[in-house]
C-alpha cells in the first residue's frame, strides 16, 4: 500500500479545531485503507460532537446531518445502508433531535454520490466501470467484425478492459468499445477537451490493425457532430502506449470521447486489444486518473471522498422531508454545503412548511433564478413572519458551489437584519422582495428538503451537508466555526 | 443496473404510475408522476432517470403480477397493463421520441438532461421564483 500518510492533502495533515494528529502521532498500523477509514470515520464524529457541543448544547430543535454511506440508509426505516451510486430513503439527524429525513416513494429519493476532495475532472462517464456492459457492451458487431468483451481489471490504479476483434471487415472502422454517448458533457467554445487512454494489443495478429486512436467529437446538441479529433499514431507492436486527443471548441456546446480502430480490410481479422485508464477531461492535457464508475461514482487515488446526495431538478426530482418540528423561537440558522448544476428553475434546497411564501413563521434556502433572466441566476433566501421577503444575492450561475449561511431573525425590524445570507463565509448584501418580514414567531411544521412541500421547485444539484437550528443567534465565531465544519463535507474547495 | 431516462405523457401518467407500484415496494410508489413540468406539442410531460436492471426491457414485455405489498388490492392491474402496452423502447442507435400514447423508456440513453434536450422538451413557465 501506498504510504497515505505522506498524501499531503488526507485530512491527516488538516487538524482541526484542536484535534491535535500529526505523522508522528500515528502508528504505521493505520497504514490501510479501512484504518484510514475509521480514523476518518473518528475525526469526524470529533468534528461533529464539536459542533453539537457549541449550538445544539441546550437541546435547539433542528437538524444535523452530513451525507455518508454511515448516516444515508436505502430504507425509510433507517436499517439497510445505502450504496454509492444508489437511492437513499432514510438520512439520520445526528443533532440528538430525531429529525431523520425520509421518503417513501422509490422514484423520489435521491442518490448518494462520491466524489473526490477537489471535485470531478474524469467525465468519461462509467469507464472505470469495466464488467458494466452498459458502459463496455458486448458483445457488438459492426462492419463485419465481432467485438468481445474477454477479460476487465485494473493495474496500476487503472481500470482496463480487453476485446477480442473477430471477423472480416467490410469497412475498416469499429470501435474499441466504450459507450462514447454516455460520455456526453455541456461545454463551450473555446474550451479544450481532452481524452486518452492506454491502448495495447495483447494477443492475436496485430497486422491487421491499421491504427487505434482516441477521439473528441464536437457537437451541437442534441446529437449533430461538427467535426472529430483523432490522436492517431499508437504502435500496434504489443507495447502500451498512451493515446491521446485534444480539440478546442470553435462552434459546438458540448463534446464526448470515443475509442476507434481501424483494420485493414480484406483479411480475416483476430485480435485482442486492452483499453486502460480511459479519461476525458476539460484539459489540454492529461491529468492524474480518476476512475470514474458512474455518474455518481468517481473516486481518484491519495484524494479524500465526499458524498453528497443528488437531486435532478424537475427532470428528475428526488426530494425527503423531515418529521414537525416546533421551533418555539423567532430566531433561525440554516447551514449549507451544496452544489447548483443548473439555473433553469428556482430550486429549493431547504424550506419550513408546504409554502414558505403564503404560511407565517417559516423559511426557505434556494437556488434561484427566474426563467430568462441571467442576472437572477443566484442563491435565495426567503423569511415570512406574517409577511413575505426573498432576498437574491449577487449572480452565481450553476455550475456552483458554495457554504450557505441563511441567518434569521424575525424580532428584527429591517430585511437586511432579518434575513441575512452568507455565501463562504461572506454576508452578502440583498435586494429584498418587500421591507420586512412582519412579526411573529417561526411556526411548526416539517423541512422539506430539495422541494417545495414535494411537489414544485425540485433542487437541481448536491446536498452534502445541511443543519438546522431554531435558537438564540450565534456568536460570529460560532458561525465561522460551523461554516468550516460545513466546508470540510464538500467537494469542491469553498471556504 | 444502468439509469434510463424515462418519459411519461399526461393521459398516460395513472397507467404509468400502477405500473412503477406494481415494481416498487409501497403504496408511495403511486405518486411517482405527479409532476408534469414539460410540455411538447401542446401535451404535458413528466421525466424521470432511474436506476434499471439491465434486463429491463425483457422483463417489462412479461406479465406483471400483483405485488405482495399489495394485500388492499390498490393497484389497477388493468393500467398496469396498458401503460405495458404504451412502454416505447428504443431501436438501435435510435432516440425514441415522446408521444402522447407512448411511454417512452430510454434503455442506454444519456444523461435526463440530454435526454430532454434530444426529446425536444420545454419546461413549463413557472410562477414561484424571483418575480
Amino acid at each position: 500500500m501506498p504510504d497515505e500518510l505522506n498524501t499531503p492533502n488526507h485530512r491527516y495533515y488538516q487538524p482541526r479545531y484542536n484535534i491535535a494528529l500529526a505523522k508522528e502521532d500515528m502508528s504505521k498500523q493505520f497504514i490501510f485503507a479501512s484504518g484510514i477509514r475509521k480514523i476518518d470515520s473518528w475525526i469526524d464524529q470529533l468534528e461533529t460532537q464539536g459542533i453539537l457541543n457549541s449550538i445544539f448544547a441546550n437541546n435547539e430543535p433542528g437538524f444535523l446531518t452530513t451525507i455518508s454511506p454511515e448516516f444515508c440508509f436505502a430504507d425509510t426505516a433507517g436499517t439497510t445502508p445505502a450504496t454509492i451510486g444508489g437511492t437513499v430513503a432514510y438520512v439520520a439527524d445526528r443533532s440528538g433531535n430525531g429529525n431523520h429525513w425520509t421518503q417513501a416513494t422509490s422514484a423520489s429519493r435521491p442518490i448518494l454520490g462520491r466524489k473526490p476532495v477537489g471535485g470531478i475532472r474524469n467525465r468519461a462517464t462509467g469507464a472505470a466501470a469495466v464488467t458494466n456492459t452498459t458502459y463496455w457492451p458486448t458483445p457488438a458487431t459492426s462492419n463485419g467484425v465481432t467485438r468481445t468483451l474477454v477479460a476487465t481489471g485494473v493495474d496500476g490504479g487503472e481500470y482496463w478492459v480487453e476485446y477480442r476483434f473477430q471477423g472480416t471487415p467490410t469497412i475498416s472502422s469499429n470501435f474499441l468499445g466504450y459507450a462514447s454517448l454516455l460520455s456526453r458533457t455541456p461545454a463551450a467554445i473555446g474550451q479544450t477537451w481532452t481524452g486518452s487512454a492506454r491502448l495495447q494489443v495483447v494477443a492475436g495478429d496485430a497486422s491487421s490493425i491499421n491504427v487505434m486512436r482516441i477521439q473528441i467529437f464536437e457537437e451541437t446538441a442534441p446529437s449533430t457532430v461538427l467535426g472529430i479529433t483523432s490522436g492517431d499514431g499508437v504502435p500496434t507492436d504489443g507495447t502500451e502506449n498512451l493515446a491521446i486527443a485534444s480539440r478546442t471548441l470553435t462552434a459546438g456546446d458540448q463534446v464526448r470521447v470515443g475509442a476507434s480502430i481501424l483494420f485493414n480490410t480484406g483479411a480475416a481479422v483476430d485480435v485482442t486489444v486492452r483499453v486502460r485508464g480511459l479519461q476525458f477531461e476539460q484539459a489540454a492535457t492529461r491529468s492524474a486518473y480518476q476512475a470514474n464508475f458512474g455518474p455518481f461514482d468517481i473516486t481518484e487515488a491519495g484524494k479524500a471522498n465526499r458524498h453528497y446526495l443528488y437531486g435532478g431538478g424537475s427532470a428528475d426530482p428526488r426530494w425527503m422531508i423531515t418529521p414537525t418540528i416546533t421551533p418555539g423561537t423567532d430566531k433561525a440558522q440554516v447551514f449549507a454545503g451544496v452544489r447548483k448544476l443548473s439555473d433553469s428553475a428556482f430550486g429549493a434546497i431547504v424550506e419550513s412548511s408546504t409554502s414558505p411564501d403564503a404560511t407565517n413563521g417559516a423559511f426557505s434556502v434556494a437556488s434561484s433564478t427566474a426563467q430568462g433572466d441571467a442576472s437572477r441566476r443566484t442563491w435565495a433566501t426567503v423569511l415570512r413572519g406574517t409577511t413575505f421577503i426573498l432576498g437574491g444575492a449577487a449572480i452565481y450561475q450553476a455550475p456552483d458551489t458554495r457554504v450557505l449561511s441563511a441567518l434569521y431573525d424575525i424580532e428584527q425590524s429591517a430585511a437586511a437584519q432579518e434575513a441575512v445570507l452568507r455565501l463562504n463565509g461572506v454576508q452578502q448584501t440583498l435586494n429584498f422582495s418587500a421591507p420586512n418580514a412582519g412579526t411573529g414567531d417561526f411556526l411548526a411544521y416539517p423541512a422539506y428538503i430539495g422541494a417545495r412541500a414535494g411537489t414544485s421547485l425540485f433542487f437541481n444539484g448536491e446536498i452534502y451537508s445541511l443543519i438546522t437550528r431554531f435558537g438564540p443567534n450565534l456568536t460570529a465565531t460560532e458561525i465561522e466555526r460551523v461554516e468550516r465544519y460545513i466546508a470540510s463535507q464538500v467537494a469542491e474547495e469553498t471556504i | 443496473m444502468h439509469f434510463v431516462p424515462i418519459c411519461v405523457p399526461e393521459p398516460l401518467t395513472d397507467a404509468a404510475n400502477h405500473l412503477i407500484a406494481a415494481l416498487g415496494e409501497s403504496p408511495a410508489d403511486l405518486l411517482t408522476w405527479g409532476h408534469l413540468p414539460f410540455t411538447k406539442d401542446g401535451t404535458l410531460y413528466g421525466t424521470r432517470w432511474l436506476l434499471c436492471p439491465d434486463n429491463a426491457e425483457e422483463a417489462l414485455a412479461q406479465p406483471i403480477l400483483r405485488p405482495e405489498w399489495d394485500t388492499e388490492e390498490l393497484l389497477d392491474m388493468a393500467l398496469v397493463a396498458q401503460a405495458q402496452a404504451a412502454l416505447l423502447f428504443p431501436a438501435e442507435d435510435e432516440t425514441p421520441m415522446p408521444a402522447p400514447d407512448k411511454i417512452v423508456f430510454w434503455c442506454g440513453g444519456p444523461s435526463i438532461d440530454a435526454a430532454i434536450d434530444a426529446w425536444g422538451l420545454e419546461l413549463v413557465p413557472q410562477e414561484e421564483g424571483l418575480a
